[in-house]
């Protein structure tokens, strides 16, 4: 008998409710457990309850900022080994740097990334994480 | 003591030591400098000091390059013969420059335009007159102007990357879409990217105006890095029955040292651009060779509309569509080659090209083996 794997969880984090909409469409779609945070301030909530798999932030968000969060994921014992992929519509040189630095593991230009892609690189970076 | 003009043997000079002449230079509201016929600084006026921060007799005797550092806008060092005083010696005709940015030991770099003449007497250069401009302000108002499209851009992104995302799931395999349907979403989706591009294409050009383009050099193989973005281009060419057809004289294992991310942008766009104004069926030749100084050369030959001889002047300028391009293709921004002109050059490199209208064009693509070494 083969058992059904647990499904992966994603927890993202998207102020923007079109986007955060289309990717947790595809996120499902693609066999995953989402959960789903407007803000950061909900984000935390949600890693309260649960540790996921993966994280999915946007930058600018109302509050506290995505640059700020990240900081503040990699410094937590319970969320610093789960990696993070930044998703923003900032594009500058200088943003990408401060994500890498801060311990993204990957930064992705929103409006340049089909989903399809985008689902290619969570499988590259969840089967990182199990190896 | 002799007018300090009269070092130049200028014959408007008077002995005095304040003469009128003198007065009325130190009078204007730029700086103005005089060199004799060596580029050594003769005459220097009031405002000129203030804006360099320094006094004509610490200068006088000088070469520009003594006191001056010139930067180009992404901040590369200009090599001293580049300045303008040597060039206007040598060729006896005035020359002007609005992208530069100066310091002094005792002032901080400050963008400044330079319009620089021969001092003629008798038909014979005795020296040069150099009128700067300080560009503070402008530089100010340029920046804002980037710092608006950098947030515009942004903003435009977010509803752009809803309508991509939401065109990606109508056109996934859980809708199902039929084919009409499919042929309007695949409209949607195309007409978005142009959008996308063209957003994109204007914040490369606020980096690239702002100096925030820094390339990255490293050690890459070119045979490769073309082939790798003309497989990228292969799709678009089939569709039209456009030929691209690709002759590597290089050696496959021979590196030079660029910015694979800019360079893959350039090629990338030009090809582009040779397989949009080609007619369909035609065939796009590039080829990728050393010339005899050794620069590695790029070259993309198509058998499009070409370039007319009024328009050849303006296609690398911000905006520019030549008349028959436009008749063409209706739709481009006028950014593209204003944008691969900036990033060749911010490699080093350069772009020129021959065209016959009605016939085609090749662009040449020049970039040198080994990263520009006088950086800031």
């Amino acid at each position: 008998m083969t058992r059904t794997p647990k499904p992966k969880i994603i927890l993202l984090i998207e102020d923007n409710a079109y986007v955060s909409q289309s990717y947790t469409y595809f996120l499902k779609a693609g066999g995953y457990e989402v959960d789903i945070a407007e803000n950061a301030l909900e984000a935390r909530k949600r890693l309260k309850d649960r540790t996921p798999d993966l994280i999915m932030l946007d930058l600018i968000m109302p509050g506290i900022n995505g640059f700020d969060f990240l900081a503040e994921i990699k410094k937590k014992p319970k969320t610093k080994g789960v990696p993070v992929i930044v998703i923003s519509n900032l594009c500058q040189e200088g943003d990408v740097e401060r994500c890498r630095k801060l311990g993204a593991a990957d930064y992705l230009i929103k409006s340049n990334f089909y989903m399809r892609d985008v689902l290619d690189r969570i499988k590259v970076f969840l089967a990182a994480k199990e190896a | 003591m002799p007018h300090r003009l009269a070092i130049m043997n200028n014959p408007l000079g008077g002995d005095a030591d304040r003469g009128p002449l003198e007065i009325i230079m130190d009078s204007l509201g730029e700086g103005l400098i005089m060199t004799d016929d060596d580029g050594r600084i003769s005459f220097m006026n009031r405002y000129a000091e203030e804006m360099f921060a320094t006094s004509e007799e610490e200068v006088r005797g000088s070469l520009f390059s003594d006191f001056l550092k010139i930067y180009d806008k992404l901040g590369v060092i200009v090599r001293p013969a580049d300045f303008l005083i040597p060039r206007v010696l040598r060729t006896g005709r005035k020359a002007a420059e609005s992208t530069f940015y100066y310091a002094s030991p005792h002032r901080k770099k400050f963008p400044a335009a330079v319009t620089t003449a021969p001092v003629l007497v008798d038909k014979r250069t005795v020296g040069t007159a150099s009128i700067f401009r300080n560009m503070q302000k402008e530089a100010s108002i340029d920046k804002a102007k980037t710092e608006f499209v950098s947030l515009a851009s942004h903003q435009l992104r977010t509803p752009l990357t809803a309508i991509k995302l939401f065109t990606e799931i109508l056109l996934s395999k859980h809708t199902d879409p039929n084919d009409e349907e499919k042929e309007i979403l695949e409209n949607i989706e195309c007409s978005n990217e142009k959008m996308i591009q063209l957003v994109n294409d204007l914040l490369n050009v606020a980096n690239m105006e702002a100096g925030r383009l820094k390339p990255e050099f490293e050690v890459v193989s070119i045979a490769d890095l073309v082939a790798g973005v003309l497989g990228e281009t292969f799709a678009v060419a089939h569709k039209r029955n456009i030929n691209i057809h690709y002759t590597c004289k290089i050696k496959d294992g021979v590196k030079i040292e660029t910015d694979p991310k800019l360079l893959r942008q350039i090629i990338n766009n030009i090809v582009t651009n040779a397989i949009e104004y080609s007619r369909n069926d035609s065939k796009v030749a590039v080829r990728v060779y050393k010339d005899r100084d050794k620069w590695c050369i790029i070259s993309v030959r198509d058998r499009g509309i070409g370039i007319s001889k009024r328009a050849q002047k303006e296609i690398f300028n911000r905006f520019f569509r030549a008349q028959n391009a436009i008749k063409f293709k209706t739709e481009s921004s006028g950014l593209g080659l204003y944008v691969c002109r900036m990033m060749i050059e911010a490699i080093g490199g350069r772009i020129t090209f021959k065209t016959v209208e009605g016939k085609g064009t090749t662009f040449f693509v020049c970039i040198p083996q080994q990263a520009p070494t006088i950086k800031t």
